[in-house]
């Protein structure tokens, strides 16, 4: 039961993740990720993982689609279907053939080496409980859950040094023209 | 319940004592660079140069206490050592990057903030045991150099490298993911040397799986120090990025995915992975040096030299063991003296707007500028490998590594490759030396730069002449961070380690 639910809602996300890289409107392929995103919180909650699966879809398939949406209206992206369509021809079928040789590879060692597929995995009782999450980040995981904030802290000085408008610093120094394109 | 987890925080501290001190001087130049902008010219690189040097201190004195793993992190004496070529590399960055900046109106108080978080991200993965952590260090390597990259915002070339990069960093990152999760569900172990393990341990049926996560990752380090075929994006983005910042890309980005092979390396994967390495190794001497051959401009010429170099370098971790680490960690040390040399005095020749860039344009420079055109020769003879400068030894080293693990193929064909890369050097060197300025063709080469710049070029010719000549001592010196991996890897098996508890463990008996 649980391994035809799984089936299903994989073959779900799998299918709207194709649909995000295929659609040529931005729009739907926003919407392409909200549901390939739905499909894997309900994979969370298979592995009863009920907090991870309220996060996911509170944050992944809620504010950060929020976020896309809002910028795609900001750059009004709807405007210019198909300016990211150009491609070098035969680009496509080069893709597709090192992808099948990667799904090829994958498939013919495990074919080979056996076994791991049918054998399920044991999921321990509280597997996936706020409580275990809780204690794991910050136990076990405290060092990588505090480097976090510095990769967010590099993001965001990241991102206003690239927003702001060059010359508008209050640097006595940043002279505006040097930063003027031609 | 408090009182363990209490003590892990303890631990902790003292092992990552190193990265905290980079960040907080990064968020301190960050801020003085913020609030007193009138001062920001020289207050931040001042700032930086003291926060590396504090965290240079912090790494010896962390060494000294001889600290165990700490589930996430290692503090061994390869962390030191490595940590401490980090630390030379951005130093030298920071006094590179002053004349560049100024020039160029680059000066934000961001600018060494940025730098400093990612040498920062540099450090952690070499210092982690860890693929979680391994993973948060490559992302804090990687997202300040995306910004970085794209710092000249007026240049149009400079926002296609920083994008470029960060797409193809972004894709690169994700099958590091993807192959972490892939090793962890194989074995129920994040940390590298117990993942390694438990598949020696012929866990039945998982190994496959973990071959495939172990793939992945290489393919995404493989991508980080461009090693072909995964190389493609190396030379725009060097071209385009401003220059001080692909000197450090070339260097410190280099050196961390290097250094996570090595702990990867050291946690003994046998069998393809030496299949593996051995052609990405042959692959990217060969076409490194091909097409660098054919190339123009010289921050092209020498992405693909870097390109070429990295071919060298895997040979080393290919080689494995003391000798092979050490030769590695030895050849970084070279590998960043002669590749931050030949950087900065591309920043002078340059000029204002990085008018000139190709090689044709510095024909004759050297009779204006004797400085300029014998340190470029000393950097040139020693990336090409000729003795006695620190290429020579550097690559011997390696070679001879090679040899002993019983590479002598592989090793054949480094030579070879090396004296292809003699001709591509050779001729920045001629064209410097032996040929007439043409009186009006294209941008004319500056010479003139800042005493700063100048006393900086001729320091590393120094340092890549006395690194040729007194190698024993700073291979003694390397010698113990290899012993130290070797070391921590053995601990690593013998240590329970408190590893999961609540994985999704199909294997019960992985966890030992």
């Amino acid at each position: 039961m649980t391994w035809l639910t799984f089936l299903i809602v994989s073959g779900i996300a799998v299918i709207f993740a194709g649909g995000l890289i295929f659609s040529r409107n931005a729009v739907h392929g926003a919407m392409c990720l909200v549901a390939s995103f739905c499909a894997i919180a309900t994979l969370f909650l298979l592995l009863s993982a009920e907090f991870i699966f309220v996060v996911q879809i509170a944050v992944y398939a809620g504010a950060i689609m929020v976020l896309f949406l809002f910028v795609m209206m900001l750059l009004n992206v709807q405007g210019q279907e198909g300016a990211l369509a150009g491609r070098a021809p035969g680009q496509l079928l080069v893709a597709l053939a090192l992808g099948a040789a990667l799904l090829g590879q994958a498939v013919w060692l495990v074919a080979r080496g056996g076994e791991i597929i049918s054998r399920p995995a044991r999921i321990p009782a509280g597997f996936g409980s706020p409580e275990d999450i809780g204690t794991a980040l910050f136990t076990r995981n405290l060092l990588p859950f505090e480097i976090t904030s510095l990769v967010l802290l590099a993001a965001m000085a990241g991102a206003v040094v690239l927003a702001r408008k060059a010359g508008l610093s209050p640097k006595p120094n940043g002279a505006p023209a040097g930063g003027k394109p031609e | 319940m408090t009182a363990p987890s209490l003590q892990i925080i303890t631990w902790n501290l003292w092992v990552s004592a190193p990265v905290c001190a980079l960040a907080a001087s990064a968020m301190v130049t960050l801020i003085a660079g913020a609030f007193w902008p009138a001062f920001a010219r020289w207050l931040t690189p001042c700032l930086a140069l003291g926060g590396i040097a504090l965290t240079a201190a912090f790494t010896i004195l962390a060494g000294m206490l001889g600290l165990p793993p700490a589930g996430m992190q290692v503090m061994d004496s390869f962390t030191v050592v490595f940590d401490l070529i980090i630390l030379i590399a951005a130093f030298i960055t920071v006094l590179v990057s002053n004349h560049y900046v100024t020039r160029e109106n680059l000066e934000r108080g961001e600018y060494y903030a940025l730098m400093m978080l990612s040498a920062s991200g540099a450090m952690l993965m070499a210092a982690s045991d860890n693929y979680v952590m391994m993973f948060l260090g490559l992302e804090l390597l990687s997202i300040p150099l995306y910004v970085l990259a794209g710092f000249s915002r007026g240049r149009s070339e400079s926002q296609e490298s920083a994008l470029k990069y960060l797409l193809l960093g972004a894709f690169a990152s994700a099958f590091f993911v993807f192959g972490a999760a892939l090793v962890f569900s194989a074995t129920g172990s994040t940390n590298i040397v117990v993942a390694g393990d438990a598949t020696e341990r012929a866990l039945v049926g998982t190994t496959p799986i973990y071959v495939i996560g172990l793939a992945m990752i290489l393919t995404a380090l493989a991508f980080k120090v461009a090693l072909v075929p995964f190389h493609m994006w190396t030379p725009d983005v060097y071209q385009g990025a401003p220059t001080s910042v692909t000197a450090f890309m070339a260097v410190v980005a280099k050196a961390a995915g290097f250094g996570a092979l090595a702990r990867v390396a050291a946690a003994g994967p046998e069998g393809s992975w030496t299949v593996l390495l051995w052609g990405l190794s042959a692959a990217t001497m060969i076409w490194g040096n091909l097409l660098a051959i054919s190339q123009n401009n010289i921050k092209r010429l020498l992405a693909y030299s870097s390109i070429a170099h990295a071919g060298y370098l895997l040979m080393g971790i290919l080689a494995g063991g003391r000798a092979g680490i050490s030769a590695v960690l030895f050849y970084l040390l070279a590998y960043a003296a002669m590749t931050f040399g030949a950087f900065a005095a591309v920043i002078i020749l340059a000029g204002r707007g990085d008018g000139a860039e190709d090689i044709e344009d510095y024909r004759g420079i050297a009779r204006r500028s004797p400085l300029l055109g014998w340190t470029m020769a000393i950097f040139m003879f020693s990336l090409a490998g000729l003795p006695p400068f620190a290429g020579f030894f550097g690559k011997l080293y390696l070679f001879s590594a090679a040899v002993e693990a019983g590479y002598p193929g592989l090793t054949v064909l480094a030579v070879l490759t090396s004296v292809m890369g003699v001709f591509y050097y050779l001729r920045v060197t001629v064209v410097m030396w032996m040929q007439e300025p043409e009186a009006e063709s294209g941008p004319a080469a500056q010479t003139s730069a800042p005493l700063l710049s100048r006393l900086v070029l001729s320091a590393l010719a120094v340092a890549v002449l006395a690194l040729g000549i007194f190698s024993s001592p700073v291979l003694r010196w390397t010698n113990s961070g290899s012993a130290g991996l070797e070391r921590s890897a053995e601990a690593a098996i013998q240590m329970t380690l408190p590893e999961p508890t609540n994985a999704p463990a199909a294997l019960s008996g992985g966890s030992r």
